[in-house]
């Protein structure tokens, strides 16, 4: 099972646990991701907000740097998943657009397929791999711990699955074959500010601060997330806002990736749960005891 | 001898003359092949119009006319008519369209001009080579299908009956009563809806000229004008209805339990059950999906029990035929899903309800004895209304379903009767429009119920476990007063918007009318034909047309009869006489046209080895001609020679 | 005079262009069919933060008060979580206008002094045409050194954290192809200018 890998810039810095754990249970799930060559960021919301042509062209350039491979392009980031589905679904509704943007990528010798398939790591694994396949694997059932799936907004946004509905079930699917209970909170796909951390980063730790109070409310032992961004977002949050939440124990947010970690049973450091600022080891490490 | 055709251009005020250059196109028509006589006029389809073609049909002897005006939908009747009053066979008539094909849609004037040329001297290359047709008449069916017994059936089939026909009321659920019966009070005079629905379904039952058929299907439909067959498929009961005197006692002691339906299932029923106490017929039937005797042939305590012997565990479906000259369509509406709002939280969030559920909960007769509680029998004291739950939005139901502000008002009205909740209605826009429907909400505003103007974006749990507030929390933009608000409370119901049943379509195959982009039957004409159909036997009532409330659903299953009993008074009916033909030497027997055919039209004769059309069962649409691989197959009126005609001379360079 | 006055200011609020402007943009198709329900601004997490909420930039949009529209900070604060555009029973691409609105104030230079936003925007832009990645640290240094010298000694020892960590890279990563990006980023600025 061969796919192409598009990180995103996070995974290469912040997010990089993020990224390792990510890449180590698909080595255990036998897919071989192979990361495309010299990508560069897709543009976030970023681009968007200043050129549109600018922003199309930085997503469709990975696009075109991916039909060289003629595989479905898998990326662990939200926001790359939404820009690069953006750029598609915009050339797929235009063909002019989509003539000009290839005009332009013609200067790199590049052109992009609206046919390229981008799919989001959590929906690949989920609904491509199978949960079936992922289920074999299992050395370490999660059994007994509580998780809190929180989703972050981009998922759910205007670009994705159209009939999940602003109600995604994924996560829940994957904690439950993990072995653990899925815990319910009401801001599963509430924004936890991760855009606003540099221009209202007040706002930002509010937002995230909200998350966290409402799962804190629910006996959850851990946070897990398909965001490299929210992942850290909640994590400073958590460490500022901690006096205001009540509860006695941190709240170890990790990404899906990592939690499929524990379950394969791989060690800590190839998942990067020794990196967590927050001191959540005794907690998981009992349970893998 | 060649034809004499004369051609009228209508002005239609300044709807065609404002755009097309009507002089030049009647100027142009002149010079046509057998036109005698040409002429422009303001409205053709006025009195002097109309008078301007008889005169010069008598005094020029045209024998072919064409109108150049609206579309035949509109006047095409007019015209046939006009030509009848001079003596000439009113089929002798072409049409051309240059006001919705031509003037209404070409915004350059020179253009349109050449457009109505053209398509002028198509009309006339064609009405030069039509030939007469001879109308035919059938007698009339005295009797009327009514399918649907909900209130719009009801009422058609009491009103048809009354006037001495023979009605026919299929309804699919053992009981007529529909969704009215399920209600509790009706706005805004606040009647108990029993108490006004149950003595016309008592009348229908006891109705010398009806005969209810509960419990039952309309399976297929087929015959012809006037004479519309009608299979009936009559589902097995397993109690034979004659001898079950509906005593109750089975209902009593069978030991099976499922959901109540008619309670939305917010309570159980038995699997030997009548719809509800005041169902007409009130006899039981056996749900064989949860019946333990079905699932494992052993119990038939109801058998044991019943002392009329009325249990029949080895009753079979019946079908039944029946001929009548007219149907009534009241197939009544779905309420929306909510489950498709997840914003909303209903299905997971044990205190929404839906609208139906509540209307269920407030009924002394349902689920909570009409008492107004939570789920943990509390009874709440702040209760939300939600408007607009799947209408006026894109996502669901484009349209405004036009009951929901209503019942949200008697909703909160009948909250505060039974309770001292705070009421909060969120609304987007308030439409009151109906007889008293405007004071009833000021009475309710008086009442002190709030009117939040916002959509309630979203229904959350709330967290807060250490004040008195309720269990959820609606977010909404109090647009009015211009602040997003959490109002916290402690149940929430749903105005849940009515769509078009899920089977609408295949009723409409069925009966073989349309349905317009949402499901809902379509009428001939939105305004002047709102119960008429593309069938002129069939008629449409109720709900199963769009949404409505109970008046306008009388109002419109009172004319709908109306139109049922004028179409029968006339005894006999006019058959299309655009029918298609067979040229026997050509017909090689594939039997194709037999297979396309959507109304039976079309037989094998085994003796000639040949298809022929049955005339009565013809439409005309003309699937059949356009099969028939050897070109035996023609239409009168729209022959090849016709058609070719037509078209050669609209490519005539103008 | 007093009433003819009235009416010079009324007309100065219906700049039909921009409207138009706003329609016929594939984000802004459906902004004519808002029914100013409010499901955009009760749904928005950032909302009390914003100027006008959501649903009455669209109001404004129609009505054509251009100025206020721009100068409004309710487009730059706008988190792009796409919440409204999930909820919006009107099918608005309300995260999209948002986008647009911001491109047009770039255009024509009325920003809010209230934000800075643009600035930020402008520096990741830059280093992405200039890299091909986005950095953080050199992102989070240039704009704290700018706007918040005071607040970027804060994340001090979160960035050594950070960087002890592996999760924060001290230098930017260039792509390979750089240049070429470099080139034809410029070909799409003259295409539609900023």
């Amino acid at each position: 099972m061969k796919y192409l890998y598009y990180p995103g810039c996070s995974q290469k810095s912040s997010a990089i646990s993020y990224e390792r754990s990510f890449l180590a249970i698909c080595d255990v799930l036998g897919i071989e991701l192979i990361e495309l060559d010299d990508w560069n960021c897709c543009g976030a919301t970023i681009a968007i907000s200043v050129n549109k042509m600018v922003s199309f062209l930085l997503a469709a350039r990975n696009l075109g740097l991916a039909n060289k491979y003629n595989l479905p392009l898998v990326t662990p980031c939200p926001s790359c998943y939404v820009s690069l589905n953006r750029i598609l679904k915009v050339c797929k509704e235009s063909k002019s657009q989509s003539d000009q943007i290839n005009t332009l990528l013609a200067e790199e010798d590049l052109t992009f397929s609206t046919d390229t398939q981008v799919y989001h790591s959590l929906e690949f694994l989920v609904h491509i791999i199978g949960l079936d396949t992922i289920r074999e694997r299992i050395r370490n059932p999660l059994r007994g711990f509580k998780i809190a799936p929180y989703y972050g907004c981009q998922l759910v946004g205007s670009y994705v699955n159209p009939d999940n509905n602003g109600n995604p079930q994924s996560l829940e699917e994957l904690i439950e074959v993990l072995g653990a209970e899925p815990v319910k909170f009401p801001f599963r796909t509430q924004c936890c500010g991760g855009s606003l951390m540099f221009t209202l980063s007040k706002q930002a730790e509010k937002l995230s601060g909200m998350i966290l109070q409402s799962i804190c409310r629910t006996d959850a032992d851990l946070i897990v997330t398909p965001c490299g961004l929210c992942q850290m977002n909640l994590e400073i949050a958590q460490k500022k806002n901690h006096g205001k939440i009540p509860r006695q124990r941190p709240l170890p947010v990790i990404t899906f990736g990592q939690m499929m970690g524990l379950a394969f049973d791989l060690d800590s450091g190839t998942i990067g749960i020794n990196k967590k600022k927050i001191l959540a080891k005794q907690n998981i490490i009992s349970l893998t005891n | 001898m060649s034809a004499r055709v004369g051609v009228y251009i209508c002005h239609c005020g300044s709807n065609i003359a404002g755009k097309v250059n009507v002089k030049a196109v009647s100027e142009y028509a002149k010079q046509l092949p057998d036109v005698v006589i040409s002429r422009e006029y303001q409205y053709m389809c006025s009195e002097p119009g109309q008078e301007f073609i008889v005169r010069d049909i008598r005094e020029n002897q045209l024998d072919r006319i064409v109108v150049a005006s609206c579309s035949p939908l509109m006047h095409e009747k007019t015209f046939r008519a006009t030509l009848q009053t001079a003596g000439l066979n009113p089929f002798l008539l072409q049409m051309a369209n240059i006001r919705e094909q031509c003037s209404w849609v070409t915004e350059d004037g020179e253009a349109a001009t050449l457009k109505a040329k053209a398509l002028v001297s198509g009309a006339v290359g064609k009405v030069r080579v039509l030939a007469p047709l001879k109308q035919s008449y059938v007698t009339v069916s005295k009797s009327i299908l009514v399918i649907g017994g909900g209130i719009a059936g009801i009422q058609a089939a009491l009103q048809c009956a009354e006037t001495g026909y023979k009605v026919y009321l299929v309804e699919r659920e053992q009981s007529i009563g529909g969704h009215m019966a399920m209600l509790d009070k009706t706005f805004p005079t606040l009647d108990c809806s029993a108490c006004i629905l149950t003595p016309k379904m008592v009348s229908v039952s006891q109705h010398p000229n009806i005969t209810l058929m509960a419990y039952s299907d309309v399976e297929k439909i087929g015959g012809y004008a006037g004479n519309i067959s009608v299979t009936v498929r009559r589902k097995a009961a397993y109690v034979d209805h004659d001898k079950c005197n509906g005593c109750g006692l089975c209902q009593e002691k069978c030991p099976s339990k499922t959901d109540n339906k008619f309670e939305q299932g917010k309570s159980k029923r038995k699997s030997i059950y009548t719809l509800f106490p005041q169902a007409i017929p009130n006899k039981p039937v056996i749900d064989k999906s949860n019946c333990i005797y079905f699932l494992k042939g052993k119990c038939g305590v109801c058998q044991k029990l019943c002392t009329r012997e009325a249990i029949d565990f080895t009753q079979e479906d019946k079908i039944e035929e029946i001929t009548v000259g007219a149907i009534i369509v009241a197939t009544g509406y779905e309420i929306f899903n909510g489950h498709k709002m997840t914003n909303y939280g209903y299905g997971s969030l044990p205190d929404v309800y839906s609208a139906l559920e509540f209307e269920r909960m407030v009924n002394s007769g349902g689920f909570t004895n009409g008492q107004i509680r939570t789920q943990n029998g509390k009874i709440p004291s702040r209760v939300g209304i939600i408007h607009c739950v799947g209408s006026r939005d894109e996502r669901h139901l484009p349209y405004c379903s036009q009951i929901c502000c209503m019942f949200a008002v008697k909703f909160a009205h009948l909250i505060r009767d039974h309770t001292n909740a705070t009421v909060y209605n969120f609304f987007i826009d308030m439409r009151c429009v109906g007889k008293a429907y405007e004071e009833f909400y000021h009475r309710v505003l008086e009442e002190g119920v709030r009117f939040i103007r916002g959509k309630a974006a979203e229904v959350i749990e709330s967290q807060d476990n250490t004040s008195k507030n309720g269990q959820y929390i609606v977010k909404v933009e109090d647009t009015l007063a211009g602040s997003v608000r959490d109002i916290s409370l402690d149940m929430i119901i749903l105005a849940n918007g009515m769509e078009a049943r899920n089977d609408s379509r295949d009723m409409a195959r069925k009966i073989g009318i349309a349905v317009n982009e949402y499901g809902f039957f379509l009428e001939t004409h939105p305004k002047l034909d709102p119960i008429g159909t593309q069938d002129p036997c069939v008629f449409i009532a109720g709900t199963c047309a769009g949404p409505k409330d109970i008046p306008h659903t009388v109002v419109q299953a009172s004319a709908a009869a109306a139109g049922a009993i004028s179409l029968l008074e006339k005894n006999t009916i006019a058959l299309e006489p655009i029918a298609a033909f067979v040229n026997e030497e050509r017909c090689t027997g594939c039997q194709f046209c037999v297979n396309v055919c959507p109304y039976q039209a079309t037989k094998f004769d085994t003796e000639r080895k040949t298809s022929m059309v049955d005339e009565t069962l013809c439409r005309g649409c003309g699937t059949c001609v356009s099969t028939c691989p050897s070109g035996a197959m023609e239409g009168n009126h729209f022959t090849d020679k016709q058609i070719l005609s037509e078209i050669k001379s609209l490519l005539v360079p103008v | 005079m007093k009433k003819s006055k009235r009416r010079n200011t009324e007309r100065a609020y219906e700049d039909s262009g921009f409207i138009r402007d706003i329609i016929s943009s594939r984000e802004g198709a459906r902004v004519l069919s808002c029914i100013q329900c409010g499901t955009c601004s009760a749904s928005c997490p950032v909302f009390e933060v914003m100027d006008y909420p959501p649903r009455k930039i669209f109001a404004m949009i129609r009505e054509g008060m251009k100025d206020k529209v721009l100068l409004s900070v309710t487009p730059w604060i706008c988190a792009s979580c796409y919440r409204c555009t999930v909820n919006c029973p009107a099918q608005i691409k309300i995260t999209e206008v948002m986008y647009e609105l911001k491109r047009i104030c770039l255009k024509e230079q009325v920003i809010s002094e209230r934000t800075d936003a643009n600035r930020f925007y402008s520096i990741f832009l830059n280093q992405i045409i200039k890299y091909g990645r986005s950095h953080e640290l050199g992102l989070m240094i240039k704009f704290m050194m700018l706007h918040h010298p005071v607040n970027l000694l804060q994340q001090v020892p979160r960035g050594v954290r950070m960087m002890l960590s592996g999760s924060l890279s001290l230098f930017p990563h260039r792509i390979k192809n750089a240049k070429t990006l470099q080139k034809i980023t410029d070909h799409a600025l003259k295409l539609q200018k900023v």
